[in-house]
Order: C-alpha cells, then structure tokens, then sequence
C-alpha cells in the first residue's frame, strides 16, 4: 500500500514538515472550533459525554502546539473524537469520521521523521481522494443525478434555491417550487439542459479529480479543480466544518505549503462564527 | 519506520478504502441511509421530510387490535431512539428494546405490530412516496419475540 501511496509524493526533495505542521494547526483549530460550535446553541442540555469532550477537546488542541506534547495529545482527541462518535452513532456526521482517521495518523506517526512524515502525508492525501471518488461512485450508485432528480428536489431547501435557480428554465423552476416536495410530489424528473449538465457534471468531476490529484502533472489543477468544487458546495450546502477539514487536506496536495497566513485567516474566520454563536457578531447560517 | 507502523497504517488505509463499496451494498441491501456511516455518500440522495412511526397491539382477550396513542414518556423515547436507528440504519435497525418495553406496558397485548415509514423520492419516477416497514412481536417469557410472520394485527 506504502508503495502505491508513493505515488502522492511530490519532487524527491520534497520535505512533508511544513505541510504537515500547516496540517495540523489549521485542523486542531478546526476540530476545538467544532466542538465549541456545536455545545454554544445547547448550551443548558449539554450531555455530561459532551460536557467532558468539549473539556478535553479544548484541552486537547491547545496542547498540539506544546512540542513534545503533540502526538499525546492527538492521541487523547483521538480516543474523545472517537467516545463521542460512537454516543452519537449510527447519526454521527461523516466528516467525524473523517476527523477521526486524520487524528489516529497524527497520533501515530511522526512528522518530523522524514520517513513517517511521508507517510503521513500520503495517507492524509489518499483520504482526500478517496472521499471525493467515493462521493462520486455514491451518486452512481443511487441514481439521483442521471435526470437531476436531486437537484429538483433540492428546490425546497431555501440555500439551494438561489444557487440552482438560475439553471432552470423558468416554467421547470415554477413547477418544481409548486410541489411541497412531500407525499405525493412529483415528478421530480428535469429537462432544463444547464440543469443536466450540472447534475451529471457533479460526480464526472468527483470522479475525475481524484485522478487530476493523483497524477503530478496536473496535480495544481485538481487542487484548484477540488476547493472550487467544494466552493460551490458550500455556498449551497454550507457545510462549514466538513469544507474547512476537506480543503485543509486539499493543501497537502500542492509543491510547497500554503503560507501559515492560512492558519491566521482559518482563526479569524472560526472565531467570526463562534462570536455570532454567541450574539456579539452577525451569525452565520451553517450546518 | 517501524513495520508495525507500517502494516497497520497500509492494512487501515485498505479497509477504509474497501468499506465505501461495501456501504454501498449495505444500502442496497438493508436500506442503510447513504448519508452515515462514512461511506461518502452524503448528497447523493435526499434526506426524508417525513419520518414516523405508528404502534399496534392484538388484545389477547378479544383480538382485537389498538393503536398505541399516548405512550409514556419512557416509552416515547425509545420509540424515538429506534426511529431515529432506523432512519440511518434501515433493516439493520430492530425494535428489540421498544418492543419489549410496549409489551412490558400493556400487559393485556399479545402481539404487536411497529410500522416506520418514511418519505421516498423514486429515482426512476421522480415521485415522492412513503416507504414502510413492519416488524412484528408477539410476548415471550423474556420480554417480546420478533415473528416473521404478521398474524392478524392490521
């Protein structure tokens, strides 16, 4: 596996270290600001479970960017992320799980040892093209993308609206908002052709950009490929943590690591949304 | 790096690479939601706007069948944990512990009968239908028995 994973690796003289330590910060900041995110709006019926991980959690990420301190403390998010991922189960987001896998390979392996930091980065590479081909073989699998069937149904969500609106021809659009889009309702088939193209462009991008990523040639261009994909999937489905976790990973892929302005910009905007959680800022609407 | 870092770093990357086709069998098999599970399959179908659940009891002494109607808040909410098992895990899901508990409260009921139901948009008609599910019990000295065969309740 090791051997086929040496294909992510970039030029020889490629040292993983900074993109690794980029990694980490951006993801532990990330992880704590979840956490907090989702204890602020419940506040009063926090779990004693939660109560006890949100401690941890907390204590947890602060103690990553202590030096010897890093791979005990990923460790101990580990085994918490994990405690809180089976209360929750079968309901548990799957970007949990995704957290999960990524902080089993910081506790685990080193990134400072040139062999081990390797691998870390391949393995955290090899997630994020499998999430994207899995995401992709998903949507073949079921079947809602061949006519835009998802995308029609979708209408009813109020943030998808805006996005898709303008990709229907108007007296589709008219019919389709018409339904309840319950019992009954239907049929969500679409004939609009920017609708098609989109819908079935949805998992031909999915599938191919894991290969524009794999592939060194055209590497930067399925890193660009990727965060504008997910772009647009967060102005529809603003799936705030699961974008920033998705596109952290997305960064490994490039030559040379993104400026650590990332890690300041990341704090900045995580610290806007906690603060609208809690009233002192506008709120951001988020899932 | 040491070997066994290795191994179990290459076999986890192997198993979490096998497990989305597996997901997906799982959901055409047991109608696992693709939305859990860590099979990636979030978007790929839309989420129900209808959920819910009906419970009926056979009378022993007449036959006769009952809706259950106003639960106790005990057995409220374990109808709602079973509900919501079964929203993501479909036929994987079994009212085991709900069943148990109905019986354990109406002790004049012999056999009951959990229907789950759920909206469902047909990739093929676009139509949105229901999509139900019945599981049957019968009392057993040990709480409640899962039948395969429905009986009278209906």
């Amino acid at each position: 596996m090791n051997r086929l994973l040496a294909w992510l690796d970039g030029d020889a003289s490629d040292d993983p270290l900074p993109h690794l330590r980029l990694f980490a910060r951006v993801f532990v900041l990330v992880l704590g600001a979840e956490y907090w995110a989702r204890a602020i709006p419940t506040w009063s019926q926090l779990a004693p479970l939660y109560v006890w991980a949100l401690g941890t959690v907390t204590v947890g990420c602060a103690a990553t960017f202590v030096p010897g301190l890093a791979r005990p403390a990923f460790a101990l998010l580990a085994a918490t992320h994990a405690a809180v991922i089976a209360a929750e189960f079968p309901a548990t987001g799957n970007h949990a799980y995704l957290e999960l896998y990524a902080l089993l390979l910081l506790a685990l392996l080193r990134p400072a040892d040139p062999a081990e930091g390797r691998v870390l980065r391949r393995s955290l590479c090899w997630l994020v093209c499998l999430v994207l081909f899995a995401s992709g073989l998903q949507k073949i699998a079921h079947g809602y993308y061949f006519q835009g069937q998802y995308l029609a149904y979708s209408l009813w969500i109020e943030s998808f609206r805006p996005v898709l609106a303008p990709l229907f021809r108007p007296d589709e659009y008219a019919r389709l908002t018409a339904f309840p889009a319950d019992l009954g309702s239907g049929p969500f088939l679409v004939t609009s052709p920017a609708v098609l193209a989109v819908s079935n462009l949805v998992y031909a991008t999915e599938l191919l950009l894991p290969v524009l990523l794999l592939w060194p040639p055209t590497r930067t261009l399925g890193v660009a490929g990727t965060l504008a994909m997910l772009a647009g999937i967060e102005v529809a489905a603003r799936e705030v943590f699961f974008g920033l976790v998705f596109a952290n990973g997305v960064l490994l892929f490039l030559p040379r690591a993104a400026p650590a302005g990332v890690v300041l910009a990341v704090a900045a905007f995580l610290a806007w949304l906690l603060l609208g959680a809690i009233g002192v800022v506008p709120a951001m609407v988020y899932h | 790096m040491a070997r066994w870092k290795r191994a179990l770093v290459g076999g986890g990357l192997v198993l979490l690479t096998a497990w989305p086709a597996v997901h997906v069998w799982l959901c055409w098999r047991y109608d696992v939601s693709p939305w859990k599970l860590a099979g990636w399959g979030m978007y790929s179908v839309p989420r129900p706007r209808t959920l819910g659940m009906e419970v009926w009891g056979r009378d022993a002494a007449t036959g006769s069948d009952e809706q259950l109607r106003n639960p106790t808040p005990a057995l409220a909410a374990e109808g709602a944990a079973f509900l919501e098992r079964w929203r993501w895990l479909g036929h994987l899901a079994r009212p085991d512990r709900f069943a148990a508990a109905v019986l354990t409260t109406y002790p004049a009921w012999d056999r009951i009968r959990v229907e789950v139901y759920r909206s469902h948009l047909d990739p093929r008609t676009g139509m949105v239908h229901l999509r139900r599910d019945d599981r049957y019990y019968e009392r057993a000295p040990d709480g409640a028995r899962s039948i395969d065969t429905p009986g009278s309740p209906s």
